[in-house]
């Protein structure tokens, strides 16, 4: 595969890799796993709301180190997680790096003029380390929770049901349009000689992506003609999947309660 | 475009969220006006494409590429509230299925991609579709991912999380997308113009119901 929209084959492939990998973790027998998706759920935000509450260093380590310990108990590989959650973090470090001398402070270090300060450094850490365990977090409920379980949750947390379809419907197709997208990427390809200009590559673009566009709105035609034809009153799938909420499952949410109403305590007292 | 947890302060984040459930309150609503119970779900479909649809490469000069976002596309192709629940289900998947962004976040990341960008895009193309189609769709594409990108700035830039000023944000927020939205803008006309063409029944506004499709009534 070769050229700019032969590289969209390798971005989908990317995509599809990682939702597998997940789905193989989100398989295995971890605690979050073994947790009602509505607990977990609850549990992460709560935990991500924790972490955009605090401003000390302290308290951001400490959270950094739950998701740690909830990753370990998951059975999720570390190296997994922090590969998932490395890129952001390191560019949101670029975007706030000129703030390391932009900050008034003590000096640490002084060169050609440019001053790096104490409060500087310590925001830029900061304020990385924050966003490095928010991405961590979301990255923990994506790998340890099937999204089927997500949906259902959804569904029993009193999101507006159709809207709950709409998600529902739409991941089901998504792996499918996935696949016609590779194949009609692929045709092109193999349909192509030569070096391609700007100008080709965009015409070649415009009509895969009009054709598949054109394809998707066809499907979604015939799938209502096959639901009129049964009938229409039919929802496309059960996703009801009632659990019972354990033990473990309150304990985690107070956990993740008591951390929210933790880092609030900290920052601004009570 | 999409906002990780930690750029915003927990209050903005809420007031996204809020501003973002009520859009897409009202729009659950109207779809289910329009569609019924039944025939809702199958959004999903044309949602499922757009989102596909993201994962192509459009060369831009340089050797580099550009991706579709499809805001405004969604909102040109299927209206105002039909448009925010398909981006809804997009942005959704995104965050829970593919990691991108963020939990708290997400509110921010509806309120920008969801229902800023379609309602945006669908404003700009019917007010100025009567001039010119596919150049209504250019600047619906280039307008709609502008004025997202200045709602993320207001929001990173009042966050005392992010140390930059407000002004600072918002500039750069929106420079940067006024140059890149240009991009959005010719694959929204290209990809308009392409089904336009071959569908012109499809076109919004050219049946009285403006549904997507007045053979099947999705």
């Amino acid at each position: 595969m070769t050229g700019v929209v032969g590289r969209s084959v390798e971005a989908i492939t990317g995509a599809l890799r990682s939702v597998f990998a997940a789905e193989r973790i989100a398989a295995s027998d971890g605690f979050l796993q073994r947790r009602d998706p509505r607990a977990s759920l609850c549990a992460v935000a709560g935990l991500a709301l924790a972490v955009m509450i605090t401003r000390t260093l302290a308290v951001t380590l400490l959270l950094g180190a739950v998701t740690v310990a909830l990753a370990r108990l998951s059975k999720v590989p570390l190296r997994r997680l922090l590969a998932r959650s490395a890129v952001v973090p390191l560019t949101s470090a670029f975007i706030v790096l000129p703030q390391a001398v932009l900050l008034p402070g003590d000096v640490l270090v002084e060169a050609f003029g440019i001053a790096v300060t104490d409060a500087g450094v310590s925001y830029v850490v900061l304020f990385t380390l924050r966003v490095g365990t928010g991405v961590a977090l979301l990255s923990l409920i994506v790998v340890t929770t099937r999204f089927s379980s997500v949906i259902a949750a959804m569904k029993a947390l009193r999101v507006p049901v159709a809207l709950v379809w709409v998600i529902a419907v739409t991941y089901r197709y998504l792996f499918l349009f996935f696949d016609e997208l590779q194949r009609l990427v692929l045709a092109r390809n193999s349909r192509t000689a030569g070096r391609s200009t700007v100008r080709g590559g965009w015409r070649d673009v415009k009509r895969i992506a009009g054709t598949f566009l054109l394809r998707t709105i066809d499907r979604g035609e015939r799938v209502g003609r096959g639901m009129r034809a049964r009938g229409g009153a039919r929802p496309p799938s059960p996703y009801d999947r009632t659990r019972t909420v354990d033990g473990c499952d309150y304990a985690l949410v107070a956990f993740a309660a008591a951390t929210v109403i933790g880092s609030w305590v900290i920052r601004w007292g009570l | 475009m999409h906002i990780p947890d930690g750029f915003l302060d927990p209050l903005i984040a809420g007031l996204f969220w809020v501003a973002s459930g009520v859009a897409i309150g009202i729009a659950v609503r109207r779809a289910r006006d329009k569609l019924g119970d039944e025939r809702t779900p199958l959004l999903g479909v044309v949602a499922a494409g757009i989102f596909a649809a993201q994962m192509l490469n459009w060369p831009i000069p340089g050797g580099t590429s550009a991706h579709f976002v499809g805001g405004a596309f969604a909102g040109i192709l299927l209206g105002p509230s039909l448009g925010v629940l398909a981006m809804t289900a997009v942005v959704t998947i995104q965050a829970l299925v593919f990691g991108d962004g963020g939990i708290i976040a997400l509110g921010g990341n509806l309120f920008a991609m969801a229902v800023v960008d379609v309602l945006v895009g669908y404003a700009i193309f019917r007010a100025l579709r009567g001039v010119h189609e596919t150049g209504a769709a250019f600047v619906a594409g280039w307008g709609a991912i502008t004025v997202s990108a200045l709602a993320v700035g207001l929001g990173v830039g009042l966050s005392s999380a992010f140390a930059y000023e407000l002004g600072l944000t918002v500039s750069i927020m929106v420079v940067g997308h006024t140059v890149l939205g240009l991009i959005e803008g010719a694959i929204t006309a290209a990809v308009y113009g392409f089904v336009a063409n071959a569908r012109p029944d499809l076109v919004l506004g050219r049946f009285d119901d403006d549904s997507l499709s007045p053979e099947v009534g999705l």
